[in-house]
Protein backbone atom coordinates (compact mmCIF):
# COMPACT_ATOMS: atom_id res chain seq x y z
CA UNK A 1 0.00 0.00 0.00
CA UNK A 2 0.91 3.32 -0.67
CA UNK A 3 2.78 5.76 2.36
CA UNK A 4 1.83 8.68 4.08
CA UNK A 5 3.37 12.11 3.59
CA UNK A 6 4.19 11.64 7.14
CA UNK A 7 6.49 8.73 7.99
CA UNK A 8 5.48 8.56 11.72
CA UNK A 9 1.56 8.11 10.65
CA UNK A 10 3.14 5.04 8.18
CA UNK A 11 1.71 2.00 10.65
CA UNK A 12 -1.33 3.32 11.97
CA UNK A 13 -2.06 4.08 7.84
CA UNK A 14 -1.38 0.39 7.03
CA UNK A 15 -3.72 -1.08 9.37
CA UNK A 16 -6.57 1.40 8.33
CA UNK A 17 -5.89 0.58 4.66
CA UNK A 18 -5.61 -3.08 5.16
CA UNK A 19 -9.42 -2.75 7.32
CA UNK A 20 -10.63 -0.26 4.68
CA UNK A 21 -9.97 -2.54 1.21
CA UNK A 22 -11.36 -5.88 2.93
CA UNK A 23 -14.31 -3.79 3.68
CA UNK A 24 -14.82 -2.68 0.59
CA UNK A 25 -13.96 -5.61 -1.22
CA UNK A 26 -15.76 -7.83 0.99
CA UNK A 27 -18.84 -6.10 2.33
CA UNK A 28 -19.72 -2.68 1.01
CA UNK A 29 -19.41 -3.82 -3.05
CA UNK A 30 -21.97 -6.62 -1.55
CA UNK A 31 -24.49 -4.59 -0.26
CA UNK A 32 -23.78 -5.87 2.95
CA UNK A 33 -22.20 -2.72 4.81
CA UNK A 34 -23.97 -0.96 7.07
CA UNK A 35 -24.51 2.82 7.13
CA UNK A 36 -20.97 3.53 8.58
CA UNK A 37 -17.70 1.58 8.29
CA UNK A 38 -17.88 0.75 11.54
CA UNK A 39 -15.39 -2.03 11.74
CA UNK A 40 -12.49 0.35 10.98
CA UNK A 41 -13.77 3.38 12.67
CA UNK A 42 -11.41 3.03 15.78
CA UNK A 43 -8.34 3.28 13.22
CA UNK A 44 -9.55 5.58 11.25
CA UNK A 45 -9.32 7.75 14.45
CA UNK A 46 -6.06 6.91 15.42
CA UNK A 47 -4.57 7.45 11.92
CA UNK A 48 -6.58 10.72 11.80
CA UNK A 49 -4.77 11.96 14.93
CA UNK A 50 -1.37 11.11 13.31
CA UNK A 51 -1.85 12.86 10.47
CA UNK A 52 -4.11 15.72 11.56
CA UNK A 53 -1.02 16.60 13.33
CA UNK A 54 1.45 16.79 10.31
CA UNK A 55 -0.99 18.73 8.06
CA UNK A 56 -0.79 21.84 10.50
CA UNK A 57 2.87 21.57 10.61
CA UNK A 58 2.99 21.37 6.96
CA UNK A 59 0.33 24.26 6.79
CA UNK A 60 -1.92 21.99 4.61
CA UNK A 61 -4.59 21.83 6.42
CA UNK A 62 -5.43 25.72 5.35
CA UNK A 63 -4.94 24.70 1.49
CA UNK A 64 -7.36 22.03 2.02
CA UNK A 65 -9.94 24.30 2.96
CA UNK A 66 -9.89 26.19 0.53
CA UNK A 67 -9.80 23.43 -2.10
CA UNK A 68 -13.20 21.77 0.02
CA UNK A 69 -14.78 24.98 -0.95
CA UNK A 70 -14.26 24.79 -4.08
CA UNK A 71 -15.50 21.06 -4.12
CA UNK A 72 -18.90 22.17 -2.99
CA UNK A 73 -20.51 22.55 -6.48
CA UNK A 74 -19.19 18.45 -7.01
CA UNK A 75 -20.89 17.60 -3.89
CA UNK A 76 -24.55 18.74 -5.02
CA UNK A 77 -23.83 16.98 -7.86
CA UNK A 78 -22.83 13.76 -7.59
CA UNK A 79 -24.26 13.44 -3.93
CA UNK A 80 -27.43 15.75 -5.33
CA UNK A 81 -27.08 17.67 -2.06
CA UNK A 82 -28.35 21.67 -1.88
CA UNK A 83 -25.54 24.06 -2.81
CA UNK A 84 -25.44 27.64 -1.51
CA UNK A 85 -22.97 29.46 -3.86
CA UNK A 86 -23.04 32.90 -2.33
CA UNK A 87 -20.49 31.97 0.42
CA UNK A 88 -17.95 30.30 -2.49
CA UNK A 89 -14.62 31.79 -2.82
CA UNK A 90 -14.35 31.49 -6.60
CA UNK A 91 -10.61 29.87 -7.29
CA UNK A 92 -10.59 32.31 -10.08
CA UNK A 93 -10.22 35.34 -7.82
CA UNK A 94 -7.47 34.29 -6.06
CA UNK A 95 -4.18 35.66 -7.98
CA UNK A 96 -1.87 36.59 -5.88
CA UNK A 97 1.11 35.38 -7.05
CA UNK A 98 0.81 37.30 -10.20
CA UNK A 99 1.72 40.56 -8.27
CA UNK A 100 4.70 39.03 -6.50
CA UNK A 101 5.75 37.36 -10.37
CA UNK A 102 5.79 40.57 -11.93
CA UNK A 103 7.33 42.25 -9.43
CA UNK A 104 9.93 39.34 -10.00
CA UNK A 105 10.45 40.22 -13.47
CA UNK A 106 10.95 43.51 -13.15
CA UNK A 107 13.65 43.09 -10.66
CA UNK A 108 14.96 40.28 -13.42
CA UNK A 109 15.09 42.96 -15.86
CA UNK A 110 16.96 45.53 -13.14
CA UNK A 111 19.32 43.12 -12.40
CA UNK A 112 20.29 41.93 -16.26
CA UNK A 113 20.51 45.86 -17.18
CA UNK A 114 22.88 46.34 -14.18
CA UNK A 115 25.46 43.72 -14.93
CA UNK A 116 25.10 44.64 -18.86
CA UNK A 117 25.96 47.88 -17.96
CA UNK A 118 29.38 47.09 -15.96
CA UNK A 119 30.69 44.68 -18.96
CA UNK A 120 29.72 47.49 -21.31
CA UNK A 121 31.72 49.95 -18.93
CA UNK A 122 34.80 47.44 -18.33
CA UNK A 123 35.31 46.85 -22.09
CA UNK A 124 35.47 50.94 -22.61
CA UNK A 125 38.04 51.01 -19.43
CA UNK A 126 39.77 48.28 -21.13
CA UNK A 127 40.10 49.56 -24.59
CA UNK A 128 41.32 53.10 -22.73
CA UNK A 129 43.78 51.28 -21.13
CA UNK A 130 44.91 48.93 -23.73
CA UNK A 131 45.41 51.93 -26.15
CA UNK A 132 47.39 53.61 -23.44
CA UNK A 133 49.99 51.02 -22.84
CA UNK A 134 49.85 50.89 -27.28
CA UNK B 1 -9.02 27.15 -20.38
CA UNK B 2 -7.59 24.11 -21.88
CA UNK B 3 -9.30 20.65 -22.20
CA UNK B 4 -7.85 17.07 -22.40
CA UNK B 5 -9.90 14.05 -22.38
CA UNK B 6 -9.05 10.68 -22.69
CA UNK B 7 -10.49 7.08 -22.37
CA UNK B 8 -9.43 3.63 -21.96
CA UNK B 9 -11.17 -0.03 -21.78
CA UNK B 10 -9.68 -2.50 -18.41
CA UNK B 11 -10.45 -6.05 -19.48
CA UNK B 12 -11.85 -6.40 -15.82
CA UNK B 13 -15.04 -6.12 -14.06
CA UNK B 14 -16.53 -2.75 -12.88
CA UNK B 15 -15.79 -4.57 -8.87
CA UNK B 16 -12.32 -5.68 -9.97
CA UNK B 17 -11.58 -2.05 -11.09
CA UNK B 18 -13.31 0.07 -7.96
CA UNK B 19 -11.03 -1.79 -5.52
CA UNK B 20 -7.83 -1.47 -6.83
CA UNK B 21 -8.51 1.85 -7.82
CA UNK B 22 -7.56 2.31 -3.92
CA UNK B 23 -4.33 0.79 -4.67
CA UNK B 24 -3.33 2.45 -7.82
CA UNK B 25 -0.39 4.45 -6.36
CA UNK B 26 1.63 1.50 -4.84
CA UNK B 27 4.97 -0.05 -4.96
CA UNK B 28 3.07 -2.37 -7.78
CA UNK B 29 2.52 0.46 -10.05
CA UNK B 30 5.76 1.49 -11.34
CA UNK B 31 4.73 4.19 -13.31
CA UNK B 32 3.59 6.19 -10.48
CA UNK B 33 6.66 6.96 -8.62
CA UNK B 34 6.00 10.99 -8.81
CA UNK B 35 3.34 9.83 -6.57
CA UNK B 36 4.96 9.96 -2.96
CA UNK B 37 2.28 9.26 -0.47
CA UNK B 38 -1.71 8.83 -0.36
CA UNK B 39 -3.67 9.73 2.71
CA UNK B 40 -7.22 9.22 3.08
CA UNK B 41 -8.63 12.55 4.95
CA UNK B 42 -12.38 11.58 5.30
CA UNK B 43 -14.43 8.64 4.26
CA UNK B 44 -18.33 8.16 5.17
CA UNK B 45 -20.94 6.11 3.44
CA UNK B 46 -24.14 9.00 2.85
CA UNK B 47 -27.00 7.65 4.47
CA UNK B 48 -29.25 9.20 1.99
CA UNK B 49 -27.78 8.04 -1.42
CA UNK B 50 -25.91 4.85 -0.26
CA UNK B 51 -22.79 7.03 -1.76
CA UNK B 52 -19.06 6.31 -0.36
CA UNK B 53 -17.50 10.04 -0.33
CA UNK B 54 -13.55 9.69 0.34
CA UNK B 55 -11.20 12.95 0.34
CA UNK B 56 -7.39 11.48 -0.49
CA UNK B 57 -4.51 13.70 -0.20
CA UNK B 58 -1.81 12.96 -2.97
CA UNK B 59 1.68 13.73 -2.65
CA UNK B 60 3.82 14.30 -5.18
CA UNK B 61 7.33 14.86 -6.57
CA UNK B 62 7.23 18.24 -7.43
CA UNK B 63 7.23 18.41 -11.17
CA UNK B 64 7.90 21.87 -11.19
CA UNK B 65 11.72 23.05 -11.82
CA UNK B 66 13.48 23.47 -8.22
CA UNK B 67 13.97 27.13 -8.40
CA UNK B 68 10.71 27.64 -9.16
CA UNK B 69 9.32 26.07 -6.91
CA UNK B 70 11.54 28.01 -4.26
CA UNK B 71 10.20 31.39 -5.60
CA UNK B 72 6.71 30.56 -5.48
CA UNK B 73 6.98 28.65 -2.36
CA UNK B 74 5.77 25.16 -3.26
CA UNK B 75 8.83 23.25 -1.60
CA UNK B 76 10.10 19.90 -3.50
CA UNK B 77 6.29 18.52 -2.80
CA UNK B 78 3.35 19.18 -4.72
CA UNK B 79 -0.56 18.20 -3.26
CA UNK B 80 -3.40 16.98 -5.01
CA UNK B 81 -6.84 17.09 -3.48
CA UNK B 82 -9.04 13.99 -4.76
CA UNK B 83 -12.89 13.71 -3.96
CA UNK B 84 -13.99 10.57 -5.11
CA UNK B 85 -18.05 9.36 -5.03
CA UNK B 86 -18.77 5.73 -5.43
CA UNK B 87 -21.92 4.54 -6.03
CA UNK B 88 -22.76 1.15 -6.09
CA UNK B 89 -26.15 1.15 -7.05
CA UNK B 90 -25.34 2.77 -10.69
CA UNK B 91 -21.60 1.15 -10.67
CA UNK B 92 -19.87 4.73 -11.17
CA UNK B 93 -16.85 5.46 -9.36
CA UNK B 94 -16.44 9.20 -10.09
CA UNK B 95 -12.99 11.23 -8.92
CA UNK B 96 -12.94 15.18 -9.03
CA UNK B 97 -9.27 15.97 -8.30
CA UNK B 98 -7.84 19.48 -7.58
CA UNK B 99 -4.33 21.02 -7.13
CA UNK B 100 -3.44 22.16 -3.85
CA UNK B 101 -0.14 23.82 -4.85
CA UNK B 102 0.06 26.76 -7.63
CA UNK B 103 -3.49 27.44 -7.01
CA UNK B 104 -2.90 30.71 -7.01
CA UNK B 105 -1.25 30.23 -10.36
CA UNK B 106 -3.09 27.74 -12.24
CA UNK B 107 -6.30 25.80 -11.72
CA UNK B 108 -6.04 21.87 -13.07
CA UNK B 109 -9.48 20.15 -12.26
CA UNK B 110 -9.94 16.59 -13.41
CA UNK B 111 -12.28 14.18 -13.32
CA UNK B 112 -12.06 10.49 -13.95
CA UNK B 113 -15.39 8.43 -14.67
CA UNK B 114 -15.07 4.59 -13.79
CA UNK B 115 -17.79 2.28 -15.66
CA UNK B 116 -18.90 -0.84 -16.81
CA UNK B 117 -18.76 -1.43 -20.23
CA UNK B 118 -19.76 -5.18 -20.02
CA UNK B 119 -19.35 -7.91 -17.04
CA UNK B 120 -15.65 -8.14 -17.29
CA UNK B 121 -14.94 -4.94 -19.07
CA UNK B 122 -14.82 -1.52 -17.58
CA UNK B 123 -14.49 2.05 -19.32
CA UNK B 124 -12.10 4.88 -17.81
CA UNK B 125 -12.70 8.20 -19.10
CA UNK B 126 -10.65 11.43 -17.81
CA UNK B 127 -11.30 15.00 -18.37
CA UNK B 128 -8.62 17.61 -16.86
CA UNK B 129 -9.75 21.46 -17.13
CA UNK B 130 -6.62 23.53 -17.07
CA UNK B 131 -6.98 27.25 -16.49
CA UNK B 132 -4.30 29.47 -16.18
CA UNK B 133 -5.11 32.27 -13.61
CA UNK B 134 -2.18 34.80 -13.75
CA UNK B 135 -4.35 37.73 -15.41
CA UNK B 136 -3.48 39.77 -18.16
CA UNK B 137 -0.30 37.64 -20.52
CA UNK B 138 -2.54 35.37 -22.35
CA UNK B 139 0.98 34.39 -23.75
CA UNK B 140 2.11 33.32 -20.59
CA UNK B 141 -1.57 32.15 -19.47
CA UNK B 142 -1.34 30.02 -23.29
CA UNK B 143 2.05 28.47 -22.76
CA UNK B 144 1.53 27.43 -19.65
CA UNK B 145 -1.62 25.40 -20.44
CA UNK B 146 -0.45 24.41 -23.52
CA UNK B 147 2.50 22.31 -21.50
CA UNK B 148 0.50 21.09 -18.77
CA UNK B 149 -2.25 19.27 -21.59
CA UNK B 150 1.35 18.03 -23.38
CA UNK B 151 1.48 16.91 -19.74
CA UNK B 152 -1.71 15.07 -19.07
CA UNK B 153 -1.30 13.62 -22.50
CA UNK B 154 2.26 11.97 -21.68
CA UNK B 155 0.60 10.59 -18.52
CA UNK B 156 -1.90 8.90 -19.82
CA UNK B 157 -0.16 6.06 -21.74
CA UNK B 158 1.70 5.69 -18.66
CA UNK B 159 -1.12 5.90 -16.21
CA UNK B 160 -2.84 2.86 -18.27
CA UNK B 161 0.06 0.85 -18.04
CA UNK B 162 0.59 1.08 -14.40
CA UNK B 163 -3.04 1.03 -13.55
CA UNK B 164 -3.08 -2.47 -15.30
CA UNK B 165 -0.13 -3.88 -13.54
CA UNK B 166 -1.93 -2.74 -10.46
CA UNK B 167 -5.38 -4.49 -11.61
CA UNK B 168 -3.23 -8.02 -12.74
CA UNK B 169 -1.54 -8.19 -9.06
CA UNK B 170 -4.92 -7.14 -7.35
CA UNK B 171 -6.43 -10.23 -8.82
CA UNK B 172 -3.78 -12.60 -8.20
CA UNK B 173 -3.56 -11.38 -4.38
CA UNK B 174 -7.63 -11.72 -4.28
CA UNK B 175 -7.53 -15.51 -6.09
CA UNK B 176 -4.97 -16.16 -3.52
CA UNK B 177 -6.66 -14.96 -0.33
CA UNK B 178 -9.81 -16.81 -1.62
CA UNK B 179 -7.94 -19.94 -2.02
CA UNK B 180 -6.47 -19.51 1.52
CA UNK B 181 -9.50 -19.24 2.61
CA UNK B 182 -11.20 -22.50 0.90
CA UNK B 183 -8.70 -24.27 2.53
CA UNK B 184 -8.84 -22.82 5.81
CA UNK B 185 -12.68 -24.36 5.23
CA UNK B 186 -11.81 -27.49 3.89
CA UNK B 187 -8.98 -27.85 7.03
CA UNK B 188 -11.87 -27.22 9.31
CA UNK B 189 -14.25 -29.72 8.04
CA UNK B 190 -11.80 -32.32 7.66
CA UNK B 191 -10.99 -31.61 11.55
CA UNK B 192 -14.87 -31.44 11.93
CA UNK B 193 -15.04 -35.08 10.44
CA UNK B 194 -12.05 -36.34 12.46
CA UNK B 195 -13.90 -35.19 15.62
CA UNK B 196 -17.08 -36.76 14.76
CA UNK B 197 -15.20 -40.17 14.34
Amino acid sequence: MSASLAPECNEVKEKYDTCFLKWYSEKYLRGAASSENNECAALFKNYQKCLGVALKQRGIDKLLDEARDDNKENDAVYLGRKYVSSTRSTRRGRSGVCPSLLALSVLAALIFAFFLTLIVMGTTVDTVKSSITV
Amino acid sequence: MKVFSNTETFNYSWEEVSTANWRKYCPWNEKSTHVIAVDTLSRRVDPATGILRTERLITCRQSAPAWLAQILGGGEESQVLETSYVDPATKTVTMVSANLTFSNLINVEETVVYKPLGAQTTQFSQVAKITALCGGWQKIKNSIEDTLVKRFGENAAKGKEGFESVLAMSRRVFAEEREKERRGDLMAQVEGIRMAA
